[in-house]
């Protein structure tokens, strides 16, 4: 007696907020099995949703525990024949699934590395093999283990949203696809791009991601898994196989990938002089994988990520990985307590340099309307070149699209003259580093920003101390103190002042 | 109730370029993009404050429909400030002006960005409709048969393009060229070629020596191939004898008008800042000036260029303001033919009498107070802002020059005229 089958909801608004096994009321009173990183419902159509939903947490990731419930829904819908279909999910806004959990893997040893590889690999198998269609409705990141999950899928449909990512990150941190994704990866999409994928550890746009055929239908998120569902009860999809046949047949043969796998092993010598011993061995797996049975290249994968798992290489990628993260998460300077970040609404950047165009460009592409001054207009133009550039090379390499590009540098408000900073709540100071201008230009500022405005310095060579020493005196005393510390991500420098 | 009077606080332009010249590539949603955000940058103002931002466009945009809305959005206007583009030609600029006024009267806000853009250089080439129909039938053409026999009944003439600015400065009711409306004041007012050439130096050198006080109006505008800081138009080393050389175009045989002595054709945007007198006070702004009255008025399409004196007489009723009131003079320079026609009507009582049916002429108009700055025959005419321009223009010079009233007037594409009163505060 299974509760979820009485218990649907199929014209749920939020295909996200389904109700979860363990929510249901016992119709047997029999204890049902609850189960926490997931939750299971079968729609009137008869279709299984299971939605990805770790408690407590944004993301959601492939732990142990996660992957032996993903086993055990396997199990209900194997002993289900009245099932059509399954549809897996997210009910997270901005992750689909984020992959392995790094810190896990991080921490494990070889022996429990070499079950959790096991684990996942097997229990992707389990649902590739299901007979029933399965389809993947992916929004949000859709990174490594949780792409490789959408590959064991028959098919994957896309919301177009930014929030979505999907592709194959791991060579970045000194490992390879081992749960299946530099097996059937190639399989689906052809050699060379996957070879792509894998090789430069991408992760994809939703659009491009259906131009390389990592997906096969981009629809809106709340339709997701309507569309889904539609789907497989009309059997709407065309398999990807049908479609992209011939290009399939032409590359992925053993003639084809030695030759490829000969021309990008030189290439990659050139570029890595040898180091990154991950993108070598995923090269060797994949195209050494392509002319051989499933089961057979699976275990390539397998032994090759163990390898690898091991390496000094693979442990700093991975340290250097947490480091960004921990990073990005950093709200404060280190050292001192927790401040609350005051909310920037418009900021003011003084001095058109290649510091001054960089933290403007920054700023702007995050929708923070700035202020560019410098003392002529000559001055000026040449920051807005800067940043102008700066957004070119973003749309080049597709960081930004080009209206989002035009919108920044819309955010962007020359100026060559005195210009009133009352409405500003954050000055910038990038000026050239001599003390005497920073003075006068502080001395300025003082006039012109408003009683709330924050100044900061980007100086790197001059005390800040000093600047605010003689700021607060000339001011006599206080009318500003406050701190921040604004990151510039573009040219990765810091402006801070402290303690003003 | 007493309506309050709209003021001015402050104005910003772009330099005036010919057309197909710097700032050919920017459209006209770029251009009034540059210069709100140059006017937000300059006053200060928290653009939350805005009631209404209004635009006047003549050729507008294929690609920014309602171009005042693209403005303002990309200038960084919040989204919940409405927006509006008017269209009265020529005097599009001015247009946005009085209808500020109005919405402030009727009580619709009592802060306004207002303004004119145009890219002359960016008025598309069309198809005919007859080549239009073609691609429509090529589109809907199912059958490979199909498609070829619709591309086979394409004809050569299909191809050749109508020039969208040809068309806009013909008027489709008279069916008469601008430069055509301008020769028949020539003929009827015995204007001559030698007096329209002379207005055409006159507007040269005055442009070319206030250089300096049309920096005030002007904001750089930033391309990536470096700054653009003056207009392009006015010619320093312009001669009588340069201007004489030059052949009529609208009347090759017996004609006067000449690309020297017409308006040149430009691109440009200019912003303005107005509000209600109080607002003003309470925000802490010390305007330029005021808005103290204006007029339109219509006239005869095939003499537009006659506008101007219909829309002061009109003014000086509503207004009780006659043009000796005037310490500062402008009458846009559309031509020299048709300014010089202007000044003739409103100092003729016979022109008094029988078409505007007062007693007495409007007035002379001295030198010394007309387009001192330099006209549209120097600095360039972008239609649709041109107007606002004018109004930026003339409180900036009444300002220099400490005196009280300036009056605006335009003549209109379609028989119309405009004049507005503006006082110094």
């Amino acid at each position: 007696m299974r509760t979820e089958v009485l218990a649907t909801n199929e014209k749920g608004l939020n295909p996200g907020i389904v109700q979860s096994a363990r929510e249901l009321p016992l119709a047997s009173g029999a204890q049902e099995k609850s189960f926490i990183f997931t939750h299971r419902r079968v729609t009137d159509g008869r279709i299984c949703v299971l939605t990805f939903d770790r408690p407590d947490s944004s993301a959601n990731v492939f732990d142990r525990a996660t992957l032996g419930e993903l086993d055990e829904h396997l199990d209900f819908i194997a002993g289900s024949p009245e099932l059509k279909g399954v549809v897996l999910t997210s009910a997270k806004n901005s992750v689909f699934i984020a992959g392995a959990d790094l810190h896990a893997l991080a921490g494990a040893s070889a022996n429990d590395l070499t079950h959790l590889i096991e684990l996942g690999q097997s229990v992707f198998n389990r649902l590739a093999s299901l007979n029933i269609p399965t389809v993947a409705a992916i929004h949000g990141a859709c990174v490594g283990g949780g792409f490789e999950v959408c590959l064991a899928c028959h098919y994957r449909v896309a919301s177009p949203d930014r929030a979505t990512k999907i592709g194959l990150p791991e060579t970045q941190l000194g490992i390879l696809p081992g749960w299946g994704g530099s097996t059937r990866l190639p399989r689906l999409i052809g050699l060379p791009r996957a070879l792509d994928v894998i090789l430069g550890g991408k992760t994809l746009a939703a659009k491009q991601a259906l131009k390389y055929g990592m997906v096969d239908d981009l629809v809106p998120r709340e339709r997701l898994v309507d569309f889904a569902c539609r789907k497989i009860l009309t059997r709407g999809f065309e398999p990807g196989r049908r479609r992209h046949g011939l290009k399939l047949w032409a590359t992925n043969n053993r003639l084809f990938a030695t030759a490829v796998s000969l021309r990008i092993e030189s290439q990659l010598l050139k570029k890595t002089r040898g180091h990154y011993p991950a993108v070598f061995k995923a090269l060797e797996v994949v195209t050494r994988g392509l002319s051989r049975t499933l089961a057979e290249s699976l275990a390539l994968e397998r032994e090759a990520i163990l390898g690898l798992a091991g390496t000094e290489e693979c442990h700093n990628l991975i340290r250097i990985f947490f480091m960004q993260e921990h990073a990005k998460k950093q709200s404060y300077i280190l050292g001192q307590t927790p401040v609350v970040a005051i909310p920037v609404e418009r900021a003011a950047v003084i001095g058109a340099g290649v510091m001054g165009a960089g933290i403007a460009q920054w700023l702007s592409s995050r929708g923070i309307p700035v202020i560019l001054r410098d003392v002529n207009a000559e001055q000026v133009a040449k920051g807005m070149a800067g940043v102008t550039q700066l957004y070119n090379e973003g749309v080049k390499r597709h960081r930004s699209t080009k209206l989002e590009a035009r919108a920044g540098l819309d955010r962007i408000f020359p100026s060559a003259a005195e210009t009133p900073l009352r409405q500003v709540d954050l000055v910038i100071e990038a000026a050239v580093e001599k003390m005497d201008l920073k003075k006068r230009i502080f001395q300025e500022l003082g006039e012109l920003a408003g009683p709330n405005t924050v100044l900061a310095t980007n100086t790197s060579a001059l005390s800040v101390s000093e600047i605010a020493a003689w700021w607060r005196s000339s001011w006599r005393g206080n009318r500003v103190r406050k701190r921040c510390n604004a990151r510039c991500g573009s040219c990765s420098r810091s402006a801070s002042c402290r303690s003003w | 109730m007493k309506t309050g009077r709209l003021v001015i606080i402050d104005g910003v332009r772009t330099p005036f370029c010919k057309m197909g010249t710097d700032l050919a590539p920017l459209g006209a949603d770029e251009l009034g993009r540059i210069v709100v955000n140059a006017l937000l940058t300059r006053t200060g103002l928290d653009p939350n404050r805005i009631d209404e931002v209004i635009f006047g466009c003549v050729g507008q945009p294929a690609d920014a429909a309602n171009v005042a809305r693209v403005i303002a959005l990309r200038a960084g206007v919040p989204e919940h400030v409405p927006a509006i583009t008017v269209h009265r030609n020529c005097a599009s600029g001015c247009e946005a002006l009085t209808q500020a006024y109005e919405k402030m009267a009727a009580n619709r806000g009592s802060v306004f960005v207002v303004g004119g853009t145009e890219s002359m250089s960016q008025i598309p080439l069309l198809f005919k409709q007859s080549a239009a129909a073609r691609f429509a039938a090529l589109s809907k053409a199912k059958s490979f048969d199909q498609k070829l026999r619709t591309l086979a009944s394409f004809r050569p003439s299909d191809f050749q393009p109508r020039i969208g600015l040809q068309l806009g400065l013909t008027d489709p009711v008279c069916g008469l060229n601008m430069g055509e409306t301008a020769e028949l004041l020539a003929r009827e007012f015995g204007v001559t070629r030698e007096a329209q050439d002379e207005v055409a130096l006159e507007s040269h050198c005055r442009a070319v020596a206030a250089r300096d006080k049309l920096t005030e109006e002007i904001s750089p505008v930033y391309l990536n191939s470096g700054v653009i800081t003056n207009d392009n138009g006015p010619r320093p080393n312009q001669t009588l004898e340069a201007l004489a050389r030059l052949k009529p175009v609208f009347d090759r045989k017996t004609g006067t008008v000449t690309a020297g002595n017409a308006s040149q054709i430009t691109d440009g945007a200019v912003a303005l800042l107005v509000m209600s007198e109080s607002k003003a006070n309470e925000l802490g702004f010390a305007p330029l000036g005021c808005l103290a009255g204006y007029a339109y008025a219509g006239c005869d399409p095939s003499r537009m260029g006659l506008g101007p004196v219909f829309a002061i007489a009109k003014a000086e009723l509503l207004t009780g303001l006659a043009l000796p009131d005037a310490d500062v003079v402008e009458i846009n320079e559309a031509f020299a033919a048709q300014v010089l026609a202007v000044l003739k009507a409103m100092g003729s009582e016979k022109f008094a009498r029988k078409v505007l049916k007062r007693d007495t002429p409007l007035g002379a108009v001295p030198r010394e107070k007309l387009n001192v700055n330099g006209g549209a025959i120097a600095l360039g005419h972008p239609v649709g802002a041109t107007g606002a321009r004018l109004v930026l223009a003339s409180l900036k010079e009444l300002k220099r020059r400490k005196a009280k009233r300036a009056l605006v007037s335009l003549c209109v594409g379609g028989g119309q005229g405009a004049a507005l009163w503006l006082e110094a505060l």
